[in-house]
């Protein structure tokens, strides 16, 4: 092996271990190799193609076709091709069986995710890097827009970023060879419909670069930006999560990113108001779209299995109030209702404070929409609240686990199925046709603009509501009472490690520190 | 001061299965402990325990005192894994292969590139640095794997079926390490579903058959447990038949059977009892060639320690 000089020495040191064999590997391996020739191939073909079409003649739209023409190439290497080999490059340490041997030396799973990812862009830089000169090239053809061509590249990077987090994710999800064929092909679709996308954006943007100069247009890429920034994030931490033990935190991350999500989203929301004129219907539809978003990662929380794991008990904080502040944000499934009508409480509260603060009488309060997300809200508690309370108990087994997971959004269908069918023996075609109680969309959608529609189904919800949180009570005052448990056996732990002889649990206690 | 690792009543349960159940044991710095058990046994279970790899329904493993319950992260450091079954990376060459997990255990600089230098001369690899870890014999790769178990220069070391799959010559080598590694102040846990393979170099050993310990001990130990009584082979001049015959009225003869030319019969007595036997045989007319105690035989008894339970 070479031995580095210099910077590359110190640099040397401090690169992320699977980065480095990633790079090595996939510089040696063959797979890269072809893609990076026929790439290359491609794009020697487009530009001589270029050539001998012009002829004689300059347009104006020569440019542009030619670099359209690279762009697809491009495209199709980072967009295409790199995240599928970071989909392969995490499945390897699965069918080389050497996922053991990463984690036994210690390194922790954001650290082999990370390294995954910056592989693979470490590989989509290449890519770039090798089409520099056919750019400049493109660009002395004339014709075409240097901010735009800065924007295309820029989306393509952020579009090749983003899919690599999500390829690593799925390739997290599952060992078994039938379900990664599954995976693979869900992520090649994908793969296939991001890059066509971003060819047809392309096309758009270079035809109309003008367009890029609203200020409408820079907030969109902006919005477009911190959206996949995000979503990144949680496939990051799902992955993370999957490739941690069992005992292990596996929640706290998730649950960290949805908080701060939510307070991301609603303080977009509050910069929107001081800016622009937002209309009362406008507002309360983005509220209700932050709500459904919302629903997806609590569903999978209030599902967890309820104890703290072996492996977290021993992590929680020393301090009560620190710990009793904590608790939403620690695994377990009455921990994670408790994050959940935590998330939902904020939303409505954020939503009667919005709607106050526009301007219009108090009497539009309830109007235009409020009483949509008010709706919309009860009946996620219900949905999400009434099964996982009773399933509770049994989520320590990982099939009931799926089962209760699954049944979330089973209830949902049985409430919107069951009444239609009855209403279609009955000859009621007013269930039939969905309008019934089961079906959330259709009290949002008649309550839009007044709360006093419906005052039979307001009833009972606020019933299935109160019964649900009733029901709920139990598992999170345990949830509460298992950490302040947890945090003062640590903090007794904390006590006779101070008598003289063994200082054992420090370094460790330092280690969770830096871990969190 | 704490044992290099300390096994305290664990079990771990798949569903209905108890693949370990309330198993104990420990060992010290400088100690090879041999763990031996039919397939299926519990042995990997148990041992990937150790490792931080999985956690016990009950009971606790600590690496020179520190929980691999809640405290992995320093267990790891101290603690070498050599799985049974481990992958070599595709397009990696065996020094890459190193680096990286040198890397990875957080070597730096120049105190890597030493740790790299001093594993590939303890499993004499050097030659081999440049070669890709696929095109490497399985006694190469088990050498490699076991060069990057000790990386870190971990105080104990387990060693997951290390001989299986190997040729002789590549087996004495790795005898040779393992006991060279318990020199340099180790403490070597290594499994086997062959007694014998371990029996020459172990202190100590556990067998292990349905999740359950049968037995503990040295070698010796569970030898004499298992043997009541001594057998005794015996060849002689005259047909064995006769010799049988003459040979079953003494006194203190128990079982007696056919072994290669010769009869095996258990013998109740002291080393007097013994000699007055052979001079009574004598004196019935029948001329010895060969009187001998019969060593224990390591297979006979792992068959008669294991019931042949099947998991
Ligand atoms: N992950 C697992 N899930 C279910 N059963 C397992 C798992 N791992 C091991 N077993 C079972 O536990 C028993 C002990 O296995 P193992 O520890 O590998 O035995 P050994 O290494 O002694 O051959 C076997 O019956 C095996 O089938
Ligand atoms: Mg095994």
């Amino acid at each position: 092996m070479d031995e580095p000089r210099g910077l590359l020495r110190i640099l040397d040191d401090f690169w992320n271990p699977v980065l480095v064999k990633e790079v090595r590997q996939a510089l040696r391996g063959r797979l890269f190799h072809i893609c990076f020739s026929i790439t290359l191939v491609g794009v020697t073909l487009v530009s001589a193609g270029m050539v001998v079409a012009m002829g004689n003649e300059v347009s104006h739209s020569e440019g542009r076709d030619f670099f359209l023409g690279l762009f697809t190439c491009l495209a199709i290497a980072v967009i295409g091709f790199v995240p599928f080999t970071a989909f392969n490059a995490m499945g390897s340490e699965w069918d080389e069986n050497t996922f053991d041997l990463l984690v036994i030396s210690n390194l922790r799973p954001g650290r082999i995710v990370l390294g995954k990812v910056l592989g693979a862009l470490t590989q989509a830089m290449l890519f770039y890097s090798a089409f520099t000169p056919f750019l400049v090239l493109s660009f002395l053809l004339r014709g075409i827009d240097l901010f735009a061509v800065i924007v295309a590249l820029g989306v393509s990077f952020v579009c090749s970023t983003g899919l690599t987090v999500l390829a690593i994710m799925l390739s997290t999800l599952s060992k078994a060879r039938f379900a990664r064929v599954v995976l693979l092909a869900v992520l090649a679709a994908v793969l296939v419909g991001v890059t066509s996308g971003s060819i047809v954006f392309t096309e758009q943007l270079l035809r109309f670069p003008g367009d890029l100069r609203d200020p409408e247009a820079v907030q969109a890429m902006l919005v477009f930006v911190v959206g996949v920034a995000m979503a990144a994030s949680f496939c990051y931490c799902v992955a993370c999560n999957m490739l941690s033990h069992a005992e292990e935190n596996r929640s706290t991350g998730v649950r960290v990113l949805l908080t701060a999500s939510l307070l991301v989203a609603l303080g977009f929301m509050t910069s929107m108001m001081m800016q622009f004129r937002v209309d009362r219907s406008a507002l309360s539809a983005m509220i209700i779209a932050l709500l459904l978003g919302s629903l997806l990662p609590s569903m999978y929380l209030v599902t967890e299995p309820e104890r703290l794991g072996r492996r977290v008990a021993p992590r929680v904080p020393r301090n009560r109030l620190l710990a009793l502040l904590a608790t939403p944000w620690l695994p377990g499934g009455g921990r994670g209702m408790l994050l959940f009508l935590l998330h939902t409480g904020g939303i409505l509260a954020f939503c009667f404070l919005a709607h106050a603060s526009l301007k219009g009488s108090s009497e539009r309060m309830l109007t235009s929409g409020v009483p949509a997300v008010l709706a919309l809200a009860v009946y996620a508690i219900v949905y999400l609240g009434l099964p996982s309370a009773i399933q509770a108990p049994f989520t320590d087994r990982p099939k009931a686990r799926v089962i209760a997971r699954v049944s979330i959004p089973g209830l949902l269908l049985v409430f919107l199925l069951v009444p239609a069918l009855l209403g279609f023996f009955v000859g009621n075609y007013n269930l039939v046709n969905m309008r019934h109680v089961g079906n959330p969309e259709f009290l949002m959608e008649r309550t839009w603009n007044s709360i006093h529609a419906h005052p039979g189904i307001w009833r009972l919800l606020a019933g299935l509501a109160t019964l649900t949180i009733a029901l709920n009570l139990y598992r999170m005052g345990r949830g509460i009472r298992e950490v302040s448990q947890a945090s003062a056996r640590r903090a007794e732990l904390a006590r006779d490690s101070r008598t003289p002889e063994s200082g054992q649990t420090e370094p460790e206690a330092a280690d969770a520190v830096a871990e969190s | 001061m704490s044992p290099a690792l300390e096994v305290r009543s664990i079990t771990k349960r798949f569903g209905d299965l108890t693949a370990v159940d309330n198993v104990t044991f420990g060992l010290e710095a400088g100690e090879i402990y041999g763990f031996i058990g039919p397939n299926g046994a519990g042995k990997t279970t148990t041992m990937r325990i150790c490792a931080t790899l999985q956690l016990p329904d009950e009971g606790d493993v600590f690496v020179e005192g520190h929980s691999v319950l809640e405290e992995p992260r320093l267990v790891r450091q101290r603690l070498g894994f050599m799985p049974d079954s481990f992958g070599a990376y595709a397009a990696t060459t065996v020094s890459e292969y190193l680096d990286f997990f040198a890397r990875a255990y957080g070597l730096r600089g120049q105190d890597r590139r030493r740790a790299i230098r001093d594993v590939m001369g303890f499993t004499s690899l050097e030659p081999l640095s440049g070669k890709l870890t696929s095109a490497l014999s399985k006694g190469m790769k088990q050498r490699l794997c076991l060069a990057k178990t000790m990386l870190h220069d971990p105080s104990t070391l387990i060693l997951d079926e290390p001989a299986s799959g190997l040729d002789p010559r590549a087996r004495i080598e790795l005898r040779e390490l393992v006991k060279a590694l318990a020199d340099m102040g180790k403490a070597i846990l290594i499994s086997s579903h062959i007694l014998s393979e371990l029996s020459e170099i172990c202190d100590g050993v556990a067998v292990i058959e349905a999740g359950r310990i049968r037995a503990t001990g040295s070698v010796e130990e569970i030898t004499k447990g298992l043997q009541p009584h001594s057998e005794i082979f015996l060849r002689t001049l005259e047909p064995i038949e006769i010799a049988e015959r003459r040979l079953v009225e003494l006194p203190r003869v128990g079982a007696v059977r056919h072994d290669r030319d010769g009869l095996v019969f258990h013998f109740e007595g002291s080393d007097e009892d013994q000699a007055e036997l052979l001079a009574q045989l004598v004196a019935t007319g029948v001329r010895p060639i060969e009187f001998a105690l019969k060593e224990a035989d390591l297979e006979d008894l792992f068959l008669r320690l294991t019931e042949g339970k099947v998991q």
